[in-house]
């Protein structure tokens, strides 16, 4: 699953960000499956991203950048209090076992097939496990070391966040589409129940510091192929 | 099952490091190594003492960030199968194994069984370059690629740059090992490199004609330990010298022999043995930038340098004898000896072609015995054959060798 913009020469609108693999939408559009997902990652890798890249290094003047920029040192002290704060807890419980319950509410509880209850439950769920993570987590060393647990420790907060964004996106999406069901919209013979008058737009999430997410759309609009329930009959 | 583990530690690099034993008790078979590592780490954060650290990314078996040394074979017992896809279902109950990072000085220690593998990342670097202005990509059907190189590019292709076979490598350098004789390096080990040698540049350079590269592909970016240094040079040195040097040019053998055979026949139409000598002095000369010639280009075709390690050798085999050839023949001269020149041509030049081919495909070194062979009976048969037998020598021998080494290896 993909679907970030970028150029013909697999550019995002960032100047020097290149996109590939699976994370664009250059060859599949936004959604692909299993093999084609692998064969967008060799086909950028090995065969555009050694042109492009190499001809924007070879073409654009980089400028110096020193790290005195305020955006600089905003972000290293927000990690720098991030890593004090996980090193200080001295829990009881491993990041593991936070990893594990988090995993395991996400799974039974907006997987494949998904309903608005269980949804609920979950976006309820999260942020009283993420309080219970960051009061009760055990981060063993010092941030002056190789620390994997340190490490892993700062990827499973991030988690909790991105956990509850894809619970908040599955319950705003009120209808069955792409590759995930809510048990609420299907036919009697269980097929997908499209809403294509409510929903046929994209849809991205905005961050806000310490607040709920915002969501933007944009209007699809389909003129010569439209979009029909999918049918494997 | 219960697995007892004898587990590296080692705080960082520069601090010694023990072997602890650890008890691993109701281990699934259907786990992988590095799951079971990390259960172990479970018990261990929980004791409250540090976990081991050990690199791990896809656990999938192609990213090529997991892997150490267990019983003393890197990524453990199953062939082509890293760490993460080694399951325990492979192990005996109540089974000891010793875990260990990667034995290559190469790849320092970081911590417990994680190594800095940046040493093998700079060799693939220093084997591929960029060149600009690229423009648009150039077509690939319009480029031929020898079978030959595309295959090996695609085996090396496969390569996932996970530096078990520099830990593996049976030649002593890292580890020493008593009595560990010296072998060649298989090409589908260390091949990271190999791959970026055999196809990149020769796509850039033909596809793209001018083009310059931003960085060659010889230039070391990163100025390393000297330690680390002198030894990715022995492994690039052994890699060169596992591949046979090549650049032994068959249609310049061809050509050599088409200006002896013709230098035969106006040799012997000489009146005196004065003019005699001087054709064929000339047609030494010939000869040899002929040979220059068409070794260097045959070397650029294969993207091998004439200056390698490789080719130094074969120069330094095929010389002496040569510059022995030369002195002889003007001794002799002015001993008016001239007769006793053609068999010590032909003995000499088989001497060094034999001793250059040490180091190159076997028919070369088998042309020079031919040649020692020829010589010999040049110097035990009547001086009035002399003549012809250069021209069967340098002319029959050489186009005959010229032919089958232009059909087996190509140019």
């Amino acid at each position: 699953m993909g679907g970030l913009w970028v150029d013909y020469r697999l550019m995002s609108t960032i100047p020097g960000l290149f996109i590939i693999g699976e994370a664009n939408f250059s060859d599949h559009g936004a959604n692909r499956l299993g093999a084609s997902a692998l064969m967008q990652g060799l086909a950028d890798g090995y065969f555009i991203t050694p042109y492009t890249v190499g001809d924007y290094l070879g073409s654009t003047k980089l400028e110096k950048v020193s790290s005195d920029h305020p955006a600089c040192h905003e972000a290293t002290n927000k990690v720098t209090g991030m890593t004090r704060r996980l090193l200080a807890a001295k829990g009881k419980r491993t990041v593991d076992s936070f990893h594990r319950e988090l995993g395991k509410l996400l799974w039974e509880n907006c997987g494949m097939a998904r309903n608005a209850k269980d949804i609920e439950h979950a976006l309820a769920k999260i942020p009283e496990l993420r309080e219970e993570y960051w009061r009760d987590v055990n981060v063993l060393g010092t941030n002056e070391e190789f620390n994997q647990c340190l490490e892993r420790a700062g990827r499973v907060a991030d988690f909790f966040e991105l956990a509850e964004l894809i619970c908040l996106d599955a319950l705003a999406r009120d209808e069955s589409c792409g590759c995930h069901l809510r048990e609420e919209h299907q036919t009697p013979d269980g097929e997908a129940l499209r809403d294509d008058a409510n929903f046929c737009h994209t849809a991205v999430w905005e961050y806000q510091s310490g607040r709920r997410p915002e969501r933007h759309t944009e209007p699809l609009q389909f003129t010569n192929v439209l979009p029909a329930q999918r049918s494997y009959k | 099952m219960t697995i007892y583990l004898h587990v590296w530690r080692q705080a960082k690099a520069g601090v010694p490091g023990r072997m602890v034993r650890y008890e691993v008790k109701d281990v699934s078979h259907h786990m992988s190594f590095l799951e079971l590592l990390d259960v172990l780490n479970e018990e261990l954060t929980n004791k409250g003492e540090d976990p081991i650290a050990f690199d791990h990314d896809c656990r999938e078996g192609i990213c090529g960030m997991c892997g150490f040394m267990v019983n003393g074979v890197a990524h453990g017992p199953m062939p082509r199968t890293t760490l993460c896809q080694l399951h325990m279902r492979h192990f005996k109950d109540d089974a000891d194994l010793y875990l260990e990072p990667w034995r290559a000085r190469a790849f320092s220690v970081i911590r417990d069984l994680v190594v800095d593998r940046g040493a093998l990342d700079r060799i693939i670097a220093a084997g591929g370059f960029v060149s600009v202005p690229t423009g648009s990509a150039p077509d690939g059907n319009a480029i031929p690629v020898p079978k030959g190189n595309a295959e090996r590019a695609m085996d090396a292709a496969a390569c996932i740059g996970c530096g078990a076979c520099e830990a593996a490598c049976p030649i002593p350098k890292g580890h020493s090992k008593p009595g560990g004789g010296r072998k060649r390096l298989p090409l589908s080990q260390l091949c990271a490199s190999k791959y970026l040698t055999i196809l990149p540049g020769w796509l850039y350079d033909r596809g793209m004609g001018s083009v310059k590269p931003i960085r060659s592909g010889s230039s070391e970016p990163v100025a390393m330990h000297a330690h680390a240094m002198d030894h990715l040079r022995y492994i690039r040195e052994t890699m060169e010298g596992a591949a046979s040097f090549t650049a032994v040019p068959g249609f310049g053998g061809i050509a050599m022999g088409a200006t002896a055979l013709f230098a035969a026949l106006v040799a012997a139409g000489q009146p005196t043995l004065d003019r005699w000598l001087a054709v064929w002095v000339v047609e030494g000369f010939l000869a040899l930038v002929i040979g220059v010639f068409a070794m260097a280009r045959k070397a650029r075709s294969v993207n091998v340098s004439l200056f390698s390690r490789p080719g130094q050798k074969f120069a330094l085999g095929l010389s002496p004898p040569m510059l022995a050839a030369a002195l002889l023949t003007v001794v002799l001269y002015r001993q008016n000896q001239v007769a006793l020149l053609p068999g010590i041509w032909l003995l000499l030049y088989g001497v060094g072609v034999m001793a250059a081919g040490t180091f190159s495909v076997k028919v070369v070194p088998a042309m020079g015995f031919c040649f020692m062979l020829l010589g010999a009976a040049a110097l035990l048969s009547p001086a009035g054959w002399g003549n012809w037998l250069l021209a069967a020598g340098f002319g029959g021998l050489q186009t005959l060798f010229g032919i089958i080494i232009a059909r087996r290896y190509g140019g």
